[in-house]
């Protein structure tokens, strides 16, 4: 590195003076800045130019009956046009050089269409490259599409970049198998036309994030002293177990986001390797740029930490494997209507659903009011002839599950019963069907299964695992990047380190879960059980990076392929991710708040908006919010079913098992609780949502059905619009 | 130019990405220790920066003051100002960025403590880096400031916080004195300290104080005085106690300190903040102390950034906060201040004021405590009932249940609910009442089989024969040698030597009761003695005890006597020390079924008997010992210091044989898991 030093120094001056003699005209006079230095640029002389006159200066290049897309080669900048009200998206903020407080390596990556970052072979450091002032572009005319070429000289690297038009998108794309790198260096992450939709100080808009149940950042909001915002699509890799747990447990279970200034809108939506993207926003004000801006980085290769000794930081390691992703895709949907709200946003994301992925309204003909989830037993160490050990006792059984179910007073209850199982009581992989002999065996089992007024879920999560049944630990669980197999562990609540005391479980690798799919639908079939509960298992993905390496993406196909092969038995998950809607024909643990990152303003229930009327769903459970009157007034709000969690044990029998956050499981209000609310649901249950209203004191949901509900002054009404 | 990024600042980055702090779950400590998830008692609802109250964001805001009206003062400190804003943080009503005082204008500096006096309605400013304290109206003009003390110590004088009591008294923390808070009258003048902390007993400072003694004055005057840590923050309650605590004490965290200077949580041994010895984390470190208008302390952990919210018997009830990039997180935290149902955080670095409000269950809590306190338990009852159902590991509600049971004259319940939050002191309480009720119910079931029994036992003892030993002694079975051991633990010994009454089974069946009776004494002993029981029962420990002890000082004994030229052999030594044993087995039964019957109070009969049970056992040792090994009494205690020394030997061994197993368990463990991967590989 340090031999080459001087030659990297010269060719990148170079690079920037060819930028820099190209505004010279402008500016005056000729100033080099070193990247590194990181000086603030003082008061910039650069003139602002209006649109039009960019725009003049540009070359149409793309067109159909909607969209146009101009391009000017020597900034390598974009402009998308919708046709109808001449509305411009560019690809990056046209007046850069005017930003008074942006260094010149902000402003070279708010310039830049492409900004990668890759790492050394066997290092763990990683550099930033930005197709400004690190690359060569020449771009390829096609009939149907633009081809870019980023050409990295100095890294060996080269990555070809499609652009084309669809009826309402503009679809930008990679593949990777055209991508060509040295062999020393390796691509980490990239990110394409990242300022796509940059928002200025003078702009008025807001960005939508899909965070938890969804959240807005609105324009220049002033935060500037919060954290920049970045979370993975489908949450972190956690066979990286971390050392210490994050502190905001939300996730991004739809990889989409979008950019709405007034009546025009741009959904964004990573088409395909949406397993391995995150979703990252910032404000004007934040990291010295005044643009705002929010864009999808795909993670190409995945990282991971570990300790070495009693070293305080940790080592990071790269994949070195070769790209696993095969594609890279985003289309940006263009939208344009009067008093544009999330709600569109919500509904082009449904439609790309339906189009791409055959999502389809549910059956609402059996859809309950009132989801509970019982936690039937769990492995606990207890004395057996004075010696402690692990045995497996009932928190639930299924005859005090009937009582709970029986006293609730509802009619129509949906049940997801977890740790049901013989295996998943002792925390093994369950891929048959064998209720547990200690919450009162088959026969148990089946009187609770045909007890009217309950449509049972037996759950079956098989995501972490214990040695057993088949499935062992050493040959059958997940290998991490830093090369030791991933042992989930348990969290101590206040320091949020691994807990010492409880049990490290297995994560099962990818690879086996088609077959474990498929044993699960055949014992189901045998059993005459046609309805089952995924849990959380739709929610997580993860790659194994052992020897028969697996990515998140296979992890993907693996469970969509499986669900696809079932379609007559009806699928209940915990808050699954897009690519697993779908096949779910029922929804629980739907979060009713996003992750509350500092930089949001507010939250909407946008992952409502896309499945309400659509998908039966329920909210977070009711009973867990220190809250639970307030959580279930937003509860039906936000138009979601009641979700109960409820165990029959006290505080004794769950203390020190994985049960132990049940602590609220004694909950006896249910009944008071859909009195005060079964009307609202019942009104509203099977029509989308078409707006959302936020008050000072309150908000609002519109339904299709003409009825809107109000929560006010902890009080919900019902206002009909027929 | 690429830009470099070490991996080092790459976790940096990331962890301001990802944020790194702690678990988002809301969590109590239960009555083991242990952090339990549990309700949130408050929950954030708003952070509020300069730029949403409409004026320039804050810079390092240090402190805060709420009002009784509500309105709240915010010492904005970087900015050089105080902020007064509305109840609900939405309007700024005023801002002071300098005062008045006879005419001269002057800015202020760094100001770090702000308090409002509701008795003369007046400002109290800790201008810290303009070295005064000032007391003005709202607008600003002031009138009384306090500067340059007058004080022994020459060091500055840089105020950082400040309270004033009803009689306009003022008290001052400054950075650079560990005396205490400086105490001013209303006029200004210094008047002493207040409150100091104690010097930490720490290992170092009893070193130095040794080293001390031997020292001459000229280099121990030279050597590092041992000086107590200053108070980091202080607030004063409605009854003019005042509250102060102090970031890395370890003895003095929170005090409650009366008129006189005394501290009145002096005996208290509860633990703030977060604890767990199993975690190799920072040490607590409270910056500020609030205390609420309902009387509950309030303290925030800077190592944490955490609230934790104590009633008045410093029962934790409720923790908010934590680590994070969102809402109701912090990067780090300067100063707190509560209302009723709120909860204000300042964070530094983030330059916002958090809002907390408290939650349904907090709600619900607060006011069955506040019942409680007022003796209101039918009101508190219900309430806490329904907290055991939002949160079964909510032990103050079994331990307020238990009191409220108690003054119902509920006695066996309140027992229930002492025995579920293991509280001795509320079980013994419920006991005693239990017990008396029992006894004057059942008097008649009680006193005739008692006095039957005394009158049965009268009557034994008149007819007993005289005891003719020398002919009996061929026919007594073991149990007789007992008996006839423990009454006469002179000369008995001898005898079962000659009778050769010392099989290795007899010993084995005493050192089996002698484990039962251990179990017994640890896991049935009544509540209101015992303070806990380990959670899951393992009867490792009880062996080791019992038949672990017995054979490691058999050995030892024996070791060191054959040495000695004793003529005991190694099975007489068993057998004689299980016979001396006999005493101490049956004290522990007795005592087990006494703790049944007998409250704390009486715990006087309990000790008796155990002392008499010990000595008798002790006695009876010596004297085996004697006998056992035909030695005089001088070289019988020498012999028995000896054994003590050599079982310290043994265990020792023990453990590093224990320990070098261990490693080579986990090595061979490591060997396998390395190679089955390099397999899988």
């Amino acid at each position: 590195m340090k031999k080459c030093y001087p030659k990297l120094k010269l060719i990148i001056i170079t690079v920037i003076l060819i930028v820099f003699i190209s505004f010279s005209y402008v500016n005056g006079e000729t100033e080099i800045h070193d990247e590194t230095d990181s000086i603030y640029t003082p008061v910039s002389d650069v003139i602002p130019r209006s649109e039009q006159d960019t725009l003049r200066q540009m070359k149409k290049i793309l067109a159909n009956d909607n969209l146009e897309l101009y391009l000017k080669q020597d900034e390598d900048l974009f402009a998308l046009v919708n046709k109808k009200n001449k509305f411009i998206w560019w690809s990056a903020p046209i007046n850069t050089d005017c930003d008074p407080t942006a260094t010149d390596s902000i402003k070279s990556g708010l310039k830049s269409s492409l900004v990668i970052s890759y790492h050394k072979k066997k290092e763990s450091v990683s550099e930033n490259l930005k197709s400004v002032v690190n690359a060569d572009i020449s771009y390829d005319f096609g009939k149907d599409c633009l081809t870019a070429l980023y050409d990295f000289k100095s890294k060996g690297i080269k990555i070809p970049v499609k652009y084309s038009l669809g009826a309402d998108f503009l679809e930008v794309s990679v593949s990777a198998d055209e991508i060509c790198e040295s062999d020393d260096n390796f691509i980490n992450d990239l990110s394409i036309i990242n300022s796509f939709g940059a928002g200025s100080q003078e702009e008025k808009g807001c960005f939508i994030i899909p965070d938890g149940c969804g959240a807005v950042i609105n324009f220049n909001n002033g935060k500037t002293d919060s954290a920049e915002y970045s979370s993975m699509v489908y949450g972190n890799d956690i066979s990286c177990v971390p050392e210490k747990i994050s502190s905001v447990n939300s996730q991004i279970n739809l990889p989409v986001y979008a950019v709405i200034k007034g009546s025009n809108a741009i959904t964004a939506i990573a088409h395909r390797g949406d397993e391995n993207v995150s979703v990252n926003a910032a404000v004007s004000g934040q990291s010295k740029s005044q643009y705002n801006k929010c864009f999808f980085r795909f993670i190409l290769r995945e990282s991971d930490s570990y300790y070495i000794g009693n070293e305080k930081n940790p080592v990071t390691v790269f994949e070195n494997s070769d790209i696993s992703e095969k594609n890279i895709s985003v289309r940006y949907y263009v939208l344009e209507k009067e008093n544009l709200s999330p709600c569109d946003v919500a509904e082009c994301y449904r439609n790309y659903l339906s189009s791409e992925y055959g999502f389809e309204k549910k059956d609402f003909s059996s859809a309950s009011d009132v989801y509970i989830d019982i936690y039937g037993g769990t492995m606990k160490k207890k004395s057996f002839a004075g010696i402690p050990l692990y045995q497996p006792v009932s928190v639930t059984s299924f005859q005090q599950a009937a009582d709970i179910l029986n006293s609730t007073g509802a009619e129509n209850i949906t049940v997801s019963y977890k740790n049901w199982s013989e295996n998943s009581v002792r925390g093994k992989i369950e891929d048959s069907f064998l209720p547990a002999d200690i919450l009162g065996g088959n026969s148990g089992f089946q009187n609770l299964y045909e007890n009217s007024g309950i449509s049972l879920f037996p759950e079956f999560e098989n995501i972490t695992y214990s040695t057993g049944n088949g499935y062992y630990g050493f040959s059958d669980s997940v290998i991490r990047i830093s090369g030791a197999f991933s042992r989930i562990s348990g969290y101590d609540y206040a320091y949020g380190l691994k807990d010492k005391f409880r049990r490290n479980l297995f994560l099962i690798s990818p690879d086996r879960l088609p077959e474990i799919y498929q044993d699960i639908f055949s014992a189901c079939q045998s059993a005459g059980i046609n309805k089952i509960s995924l849990g959380k298992s739709l929610s997580v993905l993860y790659g194994n990076y052992g020897r028969n390496s697996v990515s998140r993406g296979d992890m993907k196909n693996y469970i969509t392929d499986s669900l696809k092969k079932c379609s007559d038995i009806y699928i209940l998950a915990e808050y699954p991710n897009a690519y697993a809607l779908p096949y779910t024909d029922y929804i629980t643990d739907v979060p009713l708040s996003s992750g509350q990152y500092d930089i949001f303003d507010y939250d909407i229930p946008f992952y409502q908006m896309i499945i309400h009327g659509f998908i039966p769903y329920s909210s977070e459970p009711v009973n867990f919010s220190p809250n639970p009157q307030y959580q279930l007034l937003k509860s039906v709000v936000y138009g979601s079913a009641l979700q109960y969690d409820l165990i029959h044990e006290n505080s004794d029998t769950i203390k020190d098992t994985e049960a132990d956050i049940y602590f609220s499981g004694g909950y006896d209000m249910i009944a008071q609780d859909y009195e005060k609310t079964a009307f609202f649901i019942n009104s509203t249950k099977s029509s989308a949502i078409c707006d959302f209203k936020i008050f000072a004191d309150g908000f609002q949901t519109d339904f299709s059905n003409g009825f809107s509900l109000v929560l006010k002054n902890d009080e919900i009404n019902i206002i009909s619009a027929k | 130019m690429s830009v470099k990024i070490p991996a080092v600042i790459c976790i940096i980055l990331t962890m301001l990405l990802f944020p790194p702090a702690v678990y988002a779950q809301s969590y109590n400590y239960d009555i083991w220790g242990d952090a339990v998830p549990s309700q949130a008692g408050y929950t954030a609802v708003e952070s509020v920066s300069g730029n949403s109250l409409g004026i320039s964001d804050f810079s390092s805001p240090s402190d805060l003051f709420r009002t009784s009206d509500g309105d709240l003062f915010i010492a904005d400190s970087g900015n050089n100002r105080i902020i007064k804003t509305d109840e609900s943080l939405s309007e700024v009503l005023a801002v002071i960025d300098k005062i008045s005082f006879s005419g001269n204008i002057s800015a202020l500096s760094n100001p770090k403590g702000i308090y409002f006096s509701p008795y003369d309605s007046r400002l109290y400013i800790a201008d810290t880096d303009n070295s005064r304290v000032i007391r003005c109206s709202e607008n600003g003009i002031a009138d009384l400031i306090i500067e340059n003390p007058d004080t022994d110590e020459n060091t500055g004088f840089f105020p950082e916080k400040v309270i004033a009591d009803k009689s306009g008294c003022i008290y001052v923390i400054t950075g650079n004195t560990s005396n205490g808070a400086m105490m001013f009258d209303e006029n200004g003048s210094f008047t002493g300290y207040y409150g100091a902390n104690r010097t930490e007993p720490t290992l170092k400072v009893i070193k130095n104080y040794f080293y001390n003694l031997f020292r001459t004055y000229s280099i121990s005057s030279s050597n590092i005085r041992n000086v107590p840590s200053a108070f980091t923050g202080f607030d004063i309650d409605n009854e003019e106690f005042i509250f102060t605590c102090t970031e890395g004490s370890a003895t003095d965290v929170i005090k409650k300190i009366n008129s006189a200077g005394d501290n009145l949580f002096y005996y208290n041994k509860n633990r703030f903040g977060d604890h767990t010895e199993y975690y190799d984390a920072d040490d607590l470190a409270i910056v500020d102390i609030d205390i609420s208008e309902g009387g509950y302390i309030n303290c925030l952990d800077r190592t944490s950034c955490r609230i934790f919210q104590y009633d008045e018997k410093l029962r934790l009830v409720s923790v908010s906060g934590g680590k994070s990039e969102a809402l109701g997180g912090f990067r780090n935290v300067s100063a707190l201040e509560s209302s009723d149902d709120f909860l204000y955080v300042a964070d530094p670095d983030k330059n916002t004021i958090t809002v907390f409000k408290i939650s349904e269950f907090g709600k619900t809590v607060h006011t069955a405590l506040e019942a409680g306190s007022t003796g209101d338990y039918e009101k508190a009852l219900p309430l806490w009932s329904d907290t055991l159902k939002y949160d079964c590991n909510y032990y103050i509600a079994c331990e307020e249940i238990s009191a409220a049971m108690f003054y119902k004259g509920d006695y066996h319940s309140a027992m229930q609910y002492a025995k579920q939050c293991f509280s001795s002191k509320l079980y013994n309480r419920a006991f005693e009442r239990y017990r008396a009720e029992f006894i004057t119910g059942h008097s008649s079931a009680i006193y005739i089989p008692m006095l039957m029994l005394i009158l049965l036992s009268a009557y034994a003892l008149k007819i007993r024969k005289p005891e003719k030993i020398s002919y009996q002694m061929n026919e007594m079975n073991y149990f007789q040698w007992c008996i006839y051991a423990v009454k006469h633990p002179f000369e008995s010994f001898s005898d079962i030597i000659w009778k050769k009454k010392t099989s290795f089974r007899f010993t084995a069946a005493v050192i089996i009761l002698l484990f039962i009776s251990e179990i017994f004494s640890e896991r049935l002993y009544g509540i209101q003695f015992h303070f806990e029981y380990s959670r899951t029962f393992s009867i490792i420990p009880y062996i080791f005890r019992s038949a672990g002890l017995f054979f490691i000082w058999t050995t030892a004994n024996w070791s060191v006597c054959c040495l000695l030229d004793g003529k005991g052999t190694f099975r007489n030594i068993c057998a004689v020390s299980a016979y001396s044993l006999m005493p101490y087995i049956i004290h522990n039964f007795i005592n087990v079924i006494l703790s049944h019957i007998l409250t704390y109070d009486e715990k006087f009969f309990l000790t008796v008997i155990s002392a008499a049970g010990i000595a008798w056992s002790a006695i009876m040792m010596i004297s085996a010992l004697k006998s056992v090994h035909q030695y005089t009494l001088k070289k019988t205690v020498c012999s028995l210091i000896l054994t003590f020394t050599a079982m310290i030997v043994i265990m020792m061994l023990i453990i590093l044989m224990l320990t070098a197993a261990d490693r080579i368990c986990s090595f061979v463990y490591s060997l396998i898991t390395e190679t089955i991967y390099r397999i899988k590989t």
